[in-house]
């Protein structure tokens, strides 16, 4: 079978395909490989939620202005007559990480945490309430 | 006796190749398509109905879950449309920010629509480039706004961030790169003789065609329709950047492969002179009406807090009118089909869905062709379920 023109043409574009990925042998690696190193988030990356019990004001906007009402509040009247939170819960696994809720509040008791490695076997681990909603959040971390 | 029957296949929900949860009976007379009906709604969550019962602000970032390859393009059109309804305009820094982000994300938007279309096709190197370049771009956002794929990252007024210390560098070194890395793919792509046979007179669709079925975006340009709204009806700052609309000629696969290759060429061409002209200045309006006060003076200034609260808890209303705003997203026309009653909630929400109306086309592109081509043909078409099924 004698090799016409266009089989040469069609071997010259496969070789030129094939430098491409002979020239991506020799650049550096740009994988991370995962649970050994991990990746820093920019500052500004929206986490898990995190919410400050000293600074709240108990103004429940945030509870009312989240679109998928992953925040829950119950208010009551604290020792002095003032108004306090009795209970506050973020359901991590409704959030969608929009950012709205640290956006809105007032007094800035909420803040996104770099924390994305959110996976839970129990889907009630995936609720953050109270003092969990502070500190380090207790993830399971794959190893 | 020998009979022969048509015959019934099922392709999706759950294949890789369907780029979501689309399904399509097809009906084959052997290896040729007689027919195909595709069956939508897999995914739909009802976007539109949930609108109305949400204020115009809270909406945001629901449409980043509509074409979720490019969120921020979905978050500009909503709220271009919600200006025009209120007669507001950002201001000028905030237009170019939104310019420079929407056009970063119609070059990721690309890259995921050519890598899985090679990769459908197996040719899986490209997808692995395209896929690393893409990380750049979503770096990219995650410094500006905090998140990489739903961004909700501007407001009705402006935007809520300015760009971050570095983030003009970072953005000038993948400037550098990307038109190399574009060259990369082409060399994988453009000439190669397997690329070729597979995509070239495959899917034709002719112009009038494509103007009949409405389609808008890349797979219209391919058909040779100088159609993009960025040049029609200027939004933005467009008037005031130049590009070429890259346009097809036979309207085949092919065509709306290098009329997507050409555009993110021509991305970063308007994000260069974007760069050039951006002005210093505020990224948000300073409007009682609609914007949020600043948060530094509260506990203090008392009318801000009241303000606060008004806006976020009664929301603004704009005045009883209907309005349509249509701007260029990367997978064609998104717009947003507004009715307000004069209240903080709008009455009726309408999503021109790009997708949708791309996807309308399928049953007869698809009639006569070759089954192992329909993975080709749909890939081509760019459909992302997430804005087809709302
Ligand atoms: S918006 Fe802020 S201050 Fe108000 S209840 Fe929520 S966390 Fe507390
Ligand atoms: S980040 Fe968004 S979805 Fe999550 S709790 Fe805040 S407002 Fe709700």
């Amino acid at each position: 079978m004698a090799l016409g023109l266009k089989d040469i043409g069609l071997a010259m574009e496969l070789i030129r395909g094939i430098g491409v990925t002979v020239r991506h042998f020799f650049q550096p690696t740009v994988t991370i490989h995962y649970p050994k190193q991990r990746r820093e988030p920019y500052p500004r990356f929206r986490g898990l939620v995190r919410w400050d019990k000293e600074k709240c004001a108990a103004c429940v906007l945030c509870a009312h202005y989240c679109p998928v009402k992953a925040i829950q509040i119950v208010t009551g009247e604290g020792k002095e007559g003032q108004k306090e939170v009795l209970y506050y819960q973020i359901d991590a696994a409704r959030c969608m990480y929009c950012g709205l809720c640290s956006e809105i509040c007032p007094v800035g008791a909420l803040s996104h945490s770099p924390y994305y490695e959110l996976a839970v076997y129990e889907r009630q681990d995936a609720v953050y309430a109270q003092e969990r909603l502070a500190g380090e959040p207790p993830i399971i971390r794959y190893r | 006796m020998i009979t022969t029957q048509e015959f019934h296949v099922n392709l999706g929900p759950q294949h890789p190749s369907t780029h979501g949860v689309l399904k399509l009976n097809l009906v084959l007379d052997g290896e040729y398509i007689v027919d195909c009906e595709p069956v939508l709604g897999q995914l739909h969550r009802g976007m539109e109905k949930m609108a109305e019962g949400m204020h115009y602000g809270q909406f945001i970032p629901l449409t980043d879950r509509l074409d979720y390859l490019a969120s921020a393009a979905n978050n500009l059109a909503y709220v271009l449309a919600v200006e025009k309804l209120m007669g507001v305009e950002a201001p000028e820094r905030a237009k170019y920010i939104r310019v420079i982000i929407t056009e970063l994300q119609r070059i990721a938007s690309h890259l995921v629509a050519i890598g899985t279309w090679g990769l459908d096709l197996g040719a899986w190197t490209v997808m692995l480039y395209t896929f690393r370049d893409r990380e750049m771009v979503l770096d990219l956002f995650e410094m500006y706004c905090g998140a990489r794929l739903t961004l909700n990252c501007f407001r009705v007024g402006g935007t809520t961030y300015d760009f971050p210390p570095g983030f003009i560098e970072k953005l000038k070194e993948f400037l550098d790169v990307f038109p190399r890395r574009v060259d990369d793919y082409e060399a994988l792509l453009t000439r190669n003789p397997i690329w070729l046979s597979r995509t070239k007179d495959v899917g034709v669709i002719s112009a009038e065609d494509a103007v009949a079925y409405g389609l808008t975006g890349p797979n219209l340009r391919a058909s040779g329709v100088n159609w993009d709204i960025r040049r029609v009806y200027p939004y933005e700052i467009y008037d005031r950047v130049e590009f070429d609309v890259p346009l097809g000629s036979r309207g085949d696969a092919f065509d709306r492969y290098m009329v997507r290759i050409q555009e993110m060429r021509q991305s970063c061409r308007i994000i260069k002179q974007a760069l050039e002209q951006l002005p210093p200045g505020e990224v948000m309006l300073d409007l009682p009406t609609i914007s949020l006060p600043d948060k530094r003076q509260f506990p203090n200034n008392f009318p801000a807090v009241v303000r606060h609260f008004h806006l976020l808890v009664q929301g603004y209303a704009p005045q009883e009118k209907e309005i349509y705003l249509g701007v260029e997203n990367p997978k064609g026309e998104l717009g947003f089909y507004i009715v307000s009653d004069g209240s903080a909630y709008p009455y009726r929400l309408k999503i021109r869905a790009p997708s949708f109306i791309n996807l309308q086309i399928l049953p007869k592109v698809l009639k006569g062709a070759l089954l192992a081509d329909v993975v080709c043909i749909l890939a081509s078409l760019d459909p992302v379920l997430g804005e087809v099924d709302r």
